[in-house]
Parts: C-alpha cells; structure tokens; sequence
C-alpha cells in the first residue's frame, strides 16, 4: 500500500487512528501489528510469509545470541537475513554476470523482489548485532519484535529505524496532541512534497526520456530535476514516516536534512538518507576498522562500504558504480581536497558537491552505464545535439514554476524564515491560525491529485 | 491561537478530513460509468483468495477506490485548475485551452506510422483499385493546427510530403485552407458538420461533382466532447447541429455489420456517450448510402476516420451510392466480399491524429 493512495488515506488510516485510540494502551502494540501485516499484505501478499519468517529467525537468533552470547550464532543469525537478501535481490544479477564472464546462458529465475527488503533485513541485523553486542535488551516478546520490525510507516522505504532508537517506545510511548498535531504536520508535508512536487519531476524526466529531440540544455533540465526528484521522492516519504510514526506515538531519527546545501561531499552523506550512511558506519565501517589501522585499511574499508551502499540501492553495476564514485571522492576529500575546499568561497563548495551529485544521480537513474554515459556526455554537447530546441523550451516553460519551488525547497530557506517570523508572538499565532487551514487544503489538494492518477509508486521501492 | 490549541485544532481538522471522507465514500452509492471520460468505472471487485493472494484483488481496490471516490469530477477538475492556474503548466493531459478552445497537443511527428499509413493505402490500392477508379485522399489538420505557436506541433508540412510522394497514384485534395479553428467543437477533437461548407466546395470542385448545398441546419442536442473529459474545467458545452434537406432525409444507411437500416443521422444517438455518433451511427466497419433522389449514377468508396462521418452527408447529394468504410474495424483483405470498386470514385479522408497514430489501422 503506498502513503500516496486514496486507499491508505482515506480508507486504511481513518480505520487504524481509531482502533488504535479507542483499544486500552496494553493492546495497541497489537493493533499496529495487525495494521503492519494488512498494509504490507495489500501489496505484498505472498511475501508477508518471508517477512514473517525472518522476524521469528531474528527472534529465535537473538534469544539464543543473548543466552549463550556466541559469535557462531551471530554469524548464523545474521547470515540467514543476509542469505535471503541476496537470493531475493542479487540472484538474477549474478546469474546474468556469470553468464557474462564465462560465455553461459545459465536461465534466470527472474524472482520477484519482496517490497521492503533492503530495509527490514537492515532494521533486523541492528538488532541482532546490538543485542550480541549488548547495546541493547534482548526483545522477549514476539508480538513487540515483529511490530517494531513491520511497523507500516516505515516498513517499506525507511527510514531504517534500529531497535534502539525505539526501545523504550515499544513499551512505553507517550501520546498528545502535541505529537499527533506535529505527526500531521510532516505526514502532510510529505505528501504535498511527493505528489506535488516529486511526481511533477517525475513527468518532466519521462518527457526527457522520451523526447527524440534533445538539446544540451534539455540534458542539463533533465539532470538537474532528476536530482530534485529523487530527493523530493525520498525525502516525502521518510516525512511521512516520521510523521506518521510520531502520530503513534514513535519518535523516529530524521534522514535527511537538507543535503543540496552541503559544502563537501562528506557533509553530504551527513545528511543524504542518514539511517543508512549511519548503519553502514556503524556495522560495517567501524567493525572493519574505520580509520583507526591505518591509511591503506581506511581505503579499503571505505571502498567495501560504499561498493555496498551502490549495491545495497539496486542490483546493476550503475548502482556499483554510483557508489564507488562517492567512494573514492570520499577518499579524495579525506586526504587532500578537503583541506583545499575549505578554503574556497561557499558557492564554489556547493556548486562543487551539486554537480558531483547531479552526475552520480544521472549514473543512479540509467539502465546501464552506456545510458549513464550518453547522458553525462550530452550535458557537454557531445553527443551532436543542438544547444537548445523548441521541445525544450517548451517544457522547460512548463515545469519552471515546479522545478523553481523544489530549488527553494530544497534548501531552508522557507523553515529558517518562519522561525524566524514565529519568533514574534503576533506573527506566531497569526501563523498558528494559518496552519490548520493549510493542512486541510493541501489535504484536499494531494487528494485531487490522487484521484486523478492512478499509479504513483515512490523511486525508493525498488531498493 | 497559542500553540496548545493550534495543535488541538490541527489534529481534530485531519481526523474530520480523513473520517468525513471514509463515511462519505462508504455512504456513496457507486456509478457505473463516468460520462466525461466515456468509460466504465471500476466496481467493487469479486473476491476469492487466488485473486487476494495473487495481488489482484487488492489492485482493483485500488481502482475502485479512486473511480469511486467522492465528487471526484470536481477533485479531477481541481487538479486541473491547480495544475494549469498555479503551477502555470502549458498542458494538462496534453491538452491545452486556446481561444476558449480544448486542445490536444498532437505530438511528437511519427514518420513510421505516417509511413504506415502510406503503406496500408497502397495495399488496398494494389488490391482492389484500377484506371477505371478516380481515386482521392484529403488529410484532415487537427485543432492544433490551428493554434498558436507556443506548443508543440507536427511537421505538418513533411505530413502532407510524405503522403503525397508515397500516393502518386491518388489525387491530393488539399483542405488546409478550407478550415480554421472556429470548423472544430471546443470541447472535442472533431470538425462541425455546419462548417464544412468550404470542405465540401473544394471537394466537389477537385472531384467534379454537383452539388448545390442547400441545408437546413438544426440544433439536435448539447455535447460535451472527449477533451472535456480529460481537461476537466470550467468551459460551456458544444451543440450538435445536422445539416439536412430532402436528399439527405430520404436516404437510407445500411450498417453491415448490425445488418440494420437507418438515416444518415442517428438519432437514437442523441442519449449516446459520444453525441457526434449522430453522424452515420458512430463507428462502425462498413456503411452502404443509397440515395433515390439522385440525379447521377455515379458511385464513391470512402475510407475513412470518424471526421468522415460528419462530411460524408454533405457528399451524398453527388451519389448514387456511397460505400463508407473504416479499416480500424475490419480488414482491407476481406472488403472484396462485400465491396465491388470497380468505376467508382475512392475517397480516402484521415485525420492527422489517425496518420499520426495508425497503428489501429487493419
């Protein structure tokens, strides 16, 4: 089920807001389970079972890890979730690359990916690996394991919300008006944000993609609004997670914070989907290492976790790659460019970490590197086109308004200046007045729009 | 408001929206079919569990949900209006108001289906026509045509070249001029029979025929087209006018494929989805006109998109007998079983959406 449908917003949720409010507290776990399992069974059906499968493994595996606090058990544990990620999602991936290198036409198995995960499977090994390393409490109860794992605003495009960071919340969560009212907030601002703003991009790079008539600048257009799209899509999505989990009472961690305004690439992995750049330095960068052995280790460490960010996003070697590039500028950064970059002017820094992203995201977004290619060498007039066409300008005249709110969205501009208004208390219940109103109307905007299309799936689902 | 009652106000207005919308949904009887979009709307689907399991159920919730939805002609005209008024796209759906006029944006230039085209005409040509057949092709401009420069057009010019260096053996009616925008309804793709009379001047002038195109012209009924549909705003509807004289009443339509007889104006249409069918019942395969009253015995073969349906009336003054046929609904290598061509005169009359988009051609 997506957070975009007319199904979630106006059929499924209405319904879970009010059992779980109207329940006694001891039984609410329950019903966010059961709305966890019918939301991911309305999209999902068959692989509800695996999901459920791996939360018992998790539960078993963590129970005995925390008994007889083996490594043998974490391994096993760990490798099951891992095992079954990599049949789900790497598989065919495999098969097509052998079959490649050795000249075999091994058939593929063409398995359907299982939605969410990349990100469960994530959620669960935190779990057990902060169990074994006694970060946090073994969970007794299954019911309470399988909630936080499946819990349906962030089961099925994230943030990945470890265990610990809800813990206590599983058992004791404190519920107001304050929270629900700051819940809606997000949730509406995510939602305007990806059927708004995400989709309307969306629309713009189909035109590009379709278009037989490109122009260098239709390629700048399009690379530069894949970019905001993509951000846009994702960043809605972890909105309305965070606010539908504050809703229930959750306070999940925020995963992204205005990553378009970084100053080095560094800093934008500090705020580009934060829960997975953490995860991945805290299970993988810091167990092999980090930077603590030695140049030549931190090389390798940071080249095996960001070989594992690209394939973590998808099964193709553009994902591979698109990783290893933010790698090895990574590296770059560390040993001397970032002593340089701090010494030049702010937007030279950001028009420097803009155009790395915008390219990296142009390798994310193609089917394969000779795509990837065409569509970095196009942005340099290298593939012949004209400078500019009538096609262009006419979608570039279309979508100006959309693509220049997302470039002011982007940065925060918008929240720095209302707490700043708000900080004047005339200004501030004026704007306290204003807000309800503009809920309901984007509400009943997004709504319009809903109604209207008909499919609306987030870029961040296929990972 | 301080901030403890905003955030009580917040809350209690998203729990209204999102209550008042799941009690107005579940209360509201479901519709059949949506007029504007000319199609059925999804009903609640049958539920067995292969069809939960394998996910289908739950998609066609999904359709139903939104096909059902509450006033949803004014949550789909909403968005339009958003999307045109604030975001200031230049289309919506491809499709653009100009001079109080909905228009598709037909694009981009499909030379293989142009090519298409051309070569389904020849079949029919190599097939069934000779010397002994006069034969003539028209190409119909859509709105877009038309209108102004802003948007995307077709390469109209290299349309008609293409056409023409790929039919020598047709002669070119070029109808171009004949027509502006004001030939066309607002609210659909198709031309007004009642503006035709420049069409019909040309076509009797290139095809040597005599016709005096004496009419009455009459109001049948309102019509909303197929782009009010997709464009959902506020525009006035179009009218459906027939011109008719005694000719044209007294002949008589034999549809093939229902093997009924009607008028050349439909009437049991004016209730229909789609007003302009109308004009020789809407489409269908292949129509024989008979008219008694004529003065000459010559015959004409038309092949034809649906803007044939409103001109074709206006031709029948000059036949004897007109055998209309539209090969989007049957196929070219069978009209030999119903259709003799041979000295007749042969029409062909497409539209550039049609050449533009001729896969559903046979």
């Amino acid at each position: 089920m997506l957070f975009t449908s007319i199904s979630f917003l106006y059929y499924f949720l209405p319904i879970v807001i009010a059992f779980y409010f109207v329940v006694p507290k001891k039984i609410r776990n329950i019903v966010l389970l059961i709305a966890s399992m019918v939301f991911y069974f309305y999209g999902e059906p068959k692989y509800i079972f695996l999901m459920l499968a791996e939360i018992l493994v998790a539960y078993i595996g963590a129970i005995l890890i925390d008994k007889y606090q083996k490594k043998s058990l974490l391994v096993v544990t760990v490798s099951i979730h891992i095992g079954l990620l990599c049949v789900f999602k790497y598989t065919d991936f495999m098969i097509s690359n052998v079959n490649q290198i050795l000249g075999t036409s091994l058939p593929l198995f063409r398995i359907a990916l299982p939605i969410g995960i990349s990100f469960y499977t994530f959620q669960i090994l935190s779990y057990v690996i902060d169990v074994y390393k006694g970060k946090v409490k073994v969970q007794k109860s299954f019911l309470k394991l399988a909630t936080y794992v499946s819990l349906f605003p962030q089961l099925i495009a994230g943030p990945i919300v470890r265990y610990e960071t809800i813990e206590e919340e599983l058992d004791n969560r404190k519920h107001s008006f304050e929270n629900f009212s700051y819940g809606v907030r997000r949730f509406t601002i995510g939602l305007a944000k990806k059927v708004l703003i995400a989709n309307m991009l969306g629309e713009l790079c189909k035109q590009f993609t379709g278009a037989d008539e490109k122009s260098v600048l239709f390629y700048w257009v399009f690379a530069i609004s894949y970019m905001l799209q993509i951000y846009f899509d994702f960043s809605a999505y972890s909105d309305m997670a965070i606010g539908l989990g504050r809703i229930f009472g959750f306070h999940f961690l925020e995963n992204f914070n205005y990553p378009y305004i970084s100053k080095s690439i560094t800093e934008f992995w500090r705020r580009w989907h934060i829960s997975l750049s953490s995860w991945f330095r805290d299970y993988i960068y810091i167990p092999l290492g980090g930077n603590r052995e030695g140049l030549e280790k931190q090389i390798r460490n940071i080249l095996i976790v960001w070989t594992l960010t690209g394939i973590w996003h998808g099964a193709s070697w553009n994902f591979v790659i698109w990783g290893l590039l933010f790698g090895i500028i990574l590296m770059i950064e560390k040993m001397f460019l970032g002593k340089h970059l701090e010494k030049w002017p702010n937007f030279l820094k950001r028009i420097y970490v803009l155009f790395i992203v915008m390219i990296s995201f142009v390798i994310f977004n193609a089917t394969n590197m000779a795509e990837a290619w065409k569509n970095i060498s196009g942005l340099f007039g290298a593939n012949g086109e004209s400078l500019i066409n009538a096609y262009t300008i006419y979608y570039l005249k279309s979508y100006l308004i959309v693509v220049s709110i997302a470039v002011i969205g982007a940065t925060p501009l918008l929240k720095n200046m209302i707490l700043r208004l708000k900080k004047n208390e005339k200004i501030n219940k004026a704007l306290n007045v204003l807000e309800p109103f503009s809920i309901v109307v984007i509400l009943l905007v997004v709504t319009a729009y809903l109604v209207d299309n008909s499919y609306n799936p987030f870029l961040y689902f296929r990972f | 408001m301080s901030d403890k009652v905003k955030n009580v106000v917040v809350t209690i207005s998203f729990l209204f929206v999102i209550i008042i919308m799941l009690v107005a949904n579940i209360l509201k009887k479901d519709t059949e079919v949506s007029l504007t979009e000319r199609r059925k709307l999804q009903q609640f689907p049958e539920f067995s569990i292969e069809k939960l399991l394998k996910g289908d159920f739950f998609e066609k919730i999904e359709k139903y949900t939104m096909d059902q939805f509450i006033e949803r002609e004014a949550f789909r005209s909403l968005k339009t209006n958003i999307e045109m008024k604030v975001f200031k796209k230049q289309d919506s759906n491809n499709i653009y108001k100009y001079d109080e006029k909905l228009i598709e944006q037909i694009y981009p230039f499909n030379e293989k289906s142009v090519a298409n085209m051309i070569k389904k005409m020849n079949e029919i040509n190599q097939k069934y026509l000779n010397e002994t057949n006069k034969v003539y092709y028209m190409i119909v401009p859509d709105k877009n045509y038309f209108a102004n420069n802003n948007h995307l057009k077709l390469d109209y010019q290299k349309l008609q070249s293409m056409l023409e260096d790929g039919l020598e053996w047709a002669k070119y009616i070029n109808i171009f001029d004949c027509l502006d925008l004001s030939c066309y309804y607002a609210t659909d793709s198709h031309w007004k029979q009642e503006r035709l009379q420049n069409v019909v001047d040309k076509i009797a002038v290139n095809m040597d025929l005599k016709i005096e195109g004496k009419y009455e012209e009459k109001k049948l009924v309102d019509f909303k087209g197929v782009y009010a549909g997709q464009f959902p705003i506020e525009i006035g509807s179009d009218e459906i006018r027939i011109l008719t004289n005694e000719v044209i009443e007294n002949c008589t339509v034999y549809n093939h494929e229902t093997g009924k007889e009607t008028k050349i104006y439909d009437m049991s249409k004016k209730n229909a989805p789609d007003k302009y069918d109308i004009y020789l019942s809407g489409a269908t395969p292949l129509l024989t006109i008979e008219n008694p009253k004529a003065n000459q015995n010559k015959e004409l073969i038309v092949f034809r998109d649906s803007y044939g349906s409103s001109l074709v009336p206006l031709l029948v003054e000059g036949y004897r007998k007109i055998t209309v046929i539209d090969t989007r609904y049957i196929s070219p290598k069978i009209l030999g079983e119903y259709v003799e061509f041979g000295n007749k005169d042969v029409l062909f009359i497409y539209s550039t959406l049609l050449i533009n988009n001729s896969i559903s051609l046979k």
